[in-house]
């Protein structure tokens, strides 16, 4: 489908940014960049995302363990024709890192970041690493805002385009980026999840990306919270979902990562399939289609861990392709 | 008061190497509180240390004292005869007696016997925990007495992280989350509208960022000619 | 039998009744009194292995019989402690806690007996 891209209230006119205002259930994959600096690794996933999801997120050094850069990542995804969601922790970069990352994104052509605190490096490859944390995921969230709209740097500097002269009149370049953060309605306490992200709203994000979704009965609570605030009217919640191959994932993200909740029927069911790949995909095809029925919900975000291949299958089981285009170049 | 733990003993005499007289100096002050470098725990590492010794069939001589406090140069005053006799001391002062020690005997050899870990309190008989990170700009009259910046592995101040769960750091099951406790105090406080708010970025300039911080009380306060001003 | 590389410390509610009456059980071991077994320092089994003992012994009471309540369990934690700082320095001297009755020399010397064993078969694994 092509259809004209709504100009009211874009930002920055990316894709996903456009997907979502022109009221499109947005779609988003998730791509792991290499343990090397293989381009080819990531560029041997490109044909598995093209086509079939909006953007594509960049992990930032997940599980803390040493990538490809997210953004080098992403400047070889969009050289592809693929749009790229950076995301960007606070784990490993100060706010003088940042903000140069930010502004070296965009030049790059990159239009969106994903902010988030980020696995904390206990969990990685270099466990005695020293922590950064200078500021939280909330507090990027609004520096992207900031550079964005203000044109200006947490320090109250701005961004100008070339080095000027003392007391020289200048016109900032605002840092286009369309910002987003993730919610995590598993993570406790439940309550303050929805003020957690009613703050990220106010620092400025554009979209949500939410921790994977297994456990549905929360995750609809979670959103009439959501909805009771009128917080899906603020911003574009999008539904991480993750589809595995092996109950033993199940279990391993119910028991050992943070803030996940996994219903033991779905373990149970995933242990009594016989064809394990499979059934995940149709886990993860129910688990969308029920998502999307919630109202608030505008997307999916698809993080399939080493499994993007099969993120074709389930985009085309789950009735979400062909996926829009526009017309004319992104504003 | 300031927490510390005592370094394994081989490190300690890998540091002692083959010095022969060897002064173990305690610290009555935080360092005995938390049972890791009082009087009672200097015995037992001079003891440790006769003992390997022995064993290695080797002849030591290890004294050991008590000073009121390794953080205050009168105090250490009492040293200067002790390190005329010894070879290297050990001392299971804090981190600030090694350093302030060190200053005024700069040509004494003296090794740090204990690895100073945090300003903490005691939590129970024999478990002290961190309380503050002495970041130099207190947050604490808005986070309800509960310190964000050591508290929370990722010192955020918008917490909590995705990872918060069952009230658990997901870095640490057996620690708690601060910003699971931050929301239940300002509840119990009848303060939790004061967490919607967006905290701004912090000021890290007057924590250890800033390079050695100093402090002076002017009326007090008497410049001399040199040192650090 | 025990000799002289034995220091053995020795509670006023028990051990030493128990020494009083059956001198043979501790032999030759150096005896040091202490008026309850929670009294023992992780630091006076350091000095005693200083001056030369191989095995340090402390008869505190059995589980429920002190007269303090909690002197034979601290004693174990102390003792505890103590063999891993001495097992840190270096030294193999061996510590045993035995828990008898003034009325129970049986307890003791089965304790030591079986202790004694232990010490003997790890010399003999231990590589020449």
């Amino acid at each position: 489908m092509t259809a004209q891209a709504p100009a009211e209230g874009m930002v920055v006119g990316s894709n996903l940014e456009r997907v979502l205002r022109a009221g499109h259930f947005a779609v988003c994959g998730e791509m792991g960049p290499p343990q090397s600096c293989s381009a080819q690794a990531v560029l041997n996933k490109v044909s598995l995302f093209k086509g079939n999801v909006d953007a594509v997120n960049l992990t930032d050094n997940q599980t803390a363990i040493v990538r490809m850069s997210s953004i080098a990542a992403a400047k070889l995804i969009l050289d592809e024709g693929l749009e790229p969601i950076i995301q960007m922790t606070v784990r490993d970069r100060n706010r003088i890192g940042l903000q140069s990352d930010l502004l070296g994104a965009a030049a790059l052509g990159i239009r969106n970041v994903l902010c988030l605190s980020g696995d904390h490096m206990r969990f990685g490859n270099h466990g005695s690493a020293k922590a950064v944390y200078d500021i939280d995921s909330v507090q990027l969230v609004n520096t992207v805002h900031r550079m964005r709209e203000e044109s200006l740097l947490i320090c109250g500097d701005g961004t100008p385009p070339k080095p000027r002269k003392p007391d020289a009149p200048w016109n900032n370049v605002p840092t286009p980026l369309f910002v987003g953060a993730a919610s995590n309605p598993f993570g406790d306490p439940l309550e303050f999840r929805v003020v957690r992200l009613a703050k990220k709203i106010a620092a400025g994000a554009d979209f949500i990306q939410t921790q994977a979704i297994y456990d549905l009965p929360r995750f609809e609570r979670f959103m009439a919270m959501v909805r009771d605030r009128g917080l899906h009217e603020k911003v574009f919640i999008m539904a991480g979902v993750l589809p595995v191959k092996s109950p033993r994932a199940l279990t391993y993200m119910r028991d050992d990562v943070p803030g996940m909740s996994i219903p033991e029927e779905l373990v149970k069911r995933m242990e009594g399939a016989e064809d394990k790949e499979e059934e995940g995909i149709a886990m993860c095809v129910e688990i969308i289609e029920r998502v999307r029925a919630i109202e608030g919900v505008r997307g999916v975000h698809i993080m399939p861990p080493m499994w993007e291949k099969v993120i074709p299958a389930i985009v085309s089981r789950a009735g979400l392709l062909p996926r829009p285009t526009f017309e004319g170049e992104p504003a | 008061m300031i927490v510390a733990d005592r370094k394994p003993l081989d490190e300690i005499l890998e540091m002692v190497g083959d010095a022969n007289r060897i002064l173990v100096s305690a610290c009555n002050t935080c360092v005995t509180v938390c049972l890791a470098g009082g009087r009672r725990e200097a015995a037992v590492l001079a003891s440790q240390i006769r003992i390997h010794a022995q064993e290695a069939g080797r002849t030591v001589e290890v004294r050991e004292n008590c000073l009121e406090r390794h953080c205050d140069a009168e105090f250490l005053a009492e040293l200067a005869g002790e390190l005329e006799w010894a070879d290297v001391m050990v001392s299971t002062a804090c981190g600030v007696g090694v350093n302030l020690a060190s200053e005024v005997y700069p040509s004494a050899r003296i090794i740090p016997g204990l690895n100073t870990s945090f300003f903490g309190a005691t939590d129970a008989p024999g478990r002290w925990l961190e309380m503050c990170g002495g970041c130099g700009d207190c947050v604490l009259h808005r986070t309800g007495g509960i310190c964000p910046i050591v508290r929370c592995a990722k010192s955020i101040l918008n917490g909590p992280c995705g990872g918060s769960q069952d009230g658990k750091c997901e870095v640490d099951p057996d620690t708690t989350c601060a910003w699971q406790e931050i929301i239940d105090r300002l509840a119990l406080q009848g303060r939790s509208a004061e967490l919607e708010a967006v905290e701004p970025v912090k000021d890290w300039g007057t924590s250890h960022s800033g390079g050695r911080r100093r402090r002076i009380v002017d009326e007090v306060f008497q410049a001399e000619g040199e040192g650090e001003a | 039998m025990l000799s002289k590389d034995t220091v053995a410390f020795l509670c006023a509610n028990g051990g030493q009744l128990l020494d009083a009456a059956y001198p043979e059980v501790l032999g030759d071991a150096v005896r040091v009194p202490i008026p309850c077994a929670s009294r023992l320092d992780v630091v006076h089994v350091l000095r005693a292995v200083e001056q030369g003992a191989r095995r340090v012994l402390v008869v505190a009471c059995p589980a429920g019989n002190c007269r303090s309540m909690v002197g034979p369990d601290e004693a174990e934690r102390r003792l505890h402690r103590a063999a891993a700082l001495l097992r840190e320095a270096g030294s193999h001297a061996q510590c045993i806690l035995a828990r008898a009755a003034a009325n129970a020399p049986e307890d003791l010397r089965s304790t030591l007996a079986a202790s004694l064993e232990d010490a003997a078969n790890q010399i003999e694994e231990a590589p020449a």
